[in-house]
């Protein structure tokens, strides 16, 4: 699926759509895994299966699949590229990288403020701060900082 | 946020809570608190930035003293068996989600 880069840092990428079959089976799953490490880990994946089916996950799917639909969205990210370019090109040829910058700026703003994109960011803070709250109550129920226990470093782009 | 995924999300955490390896780690945590000095030398050396030449023997020096401290050894111990369940926890549930959560959460890039 595509990665859309309007808001640095969040970097979410979808799977296919949830299947209506697993829904509810995250109880049962939980109430084995008291005292099983392999339950528990069954219990997660179940967790994840249910997210998939809340408010904010669907919100963010149906908000993406809209924006991945829009002519508008389309020419919006086409004349944001073609500014970057410019911008390139500019620094390159030792041209007016300023008015580039300046182009560029304003084909962000404009895609920015795309109504398909509004909504899109909206919906994806939302899921955010759903994914927020997981890692807290992780953090709080085990005593270690959940996405600092995760943190893979991803590679760095400061040299 | 609706009050089922809540309860969800909650009831997961209690499960994580009561866990063995939480359950070791926390009492862990509570006997290393308790050893005033050891806790603060551990808290010391991980306050520790990554070492210059002049305060990397030091901080040798530092950790070759945590390794005679039990409470702190346990601590440790019981920490990184938490923080591997974590990590199959975040596989777990970012598999199932097809969202990275922990790598979602992460802060921004560091180049401003």
């Amino acid at each position: 699926m595509p990665r859309f880069g309007w808001r640095a840092g969040v970097g979410l990428m979808l799977a296919p759509a949830a299947a209506g079959k697993e829904a509810g089976m995250l109880q049962p799953a939980i109430s084995e895994s008291v005292w099983n490490p392999e339950a528990l880990l069954t219990a997660a994946a179940a967790l994840g299966r249910q997210l998939r089916y809340s408010e904010e996950y669907r919100s963010f799917v149906a908000a993406q699949q809209e924006a991945e639909a829009s002519a508008n969205v389309r020419a919006a990210q086409w004349r944001l590229a073609q500014a970057q370019q410019a911008v390139r090109q500019a620094m390159q040829t030792k041209g007016d990288v300023a008015a580039a910058v300046t182009r560029f700026q304003s084909a962000q703003a404009e895609f920015q403020t795309l109504p398909e994109i509004e909504r899109l960011i909206a919906a994806q803070l939302r899921l955010i701060e759903l994914l927020e709250y997981v890692a807290t109550r992780l953090s709080e129920a085990s005593g270690v900082d959940f996405v600092q226990a995760c943190g893979q470093p991803t590679g760095g782009c400061c040299g | 946020m609706l009050l089922q995924t809540k309860q969800q999300i909650q009831d997961f955490a209690t499960a994580l809570r009561e866990s063995p390896p939480v359950q070791k780690f926390l009492a862990a945590k509570e006997a290393a608190e308790s050893d005033t000095k050891s806790w603060l030398m551990l808290q010391r050396y991980q306050n520790q930035q990554p070492p210059t030449s002049p305060e990397a023997q030091r901080l040798a020096m530092l950790f070759e003293c945590m390794q005679d401290q039990p409470t702190l050894l346990d601590y440790l111990d019981a920490r990184i068996e938490v923080v591997f369940l974590l990590e199959q926890i975040n596989q777990q549930i970012s598999a199932a989600l097809g969202i990275n959560v922990a790598a979602s959460l992460r802060p921004a890039s560091c180049c401003g």
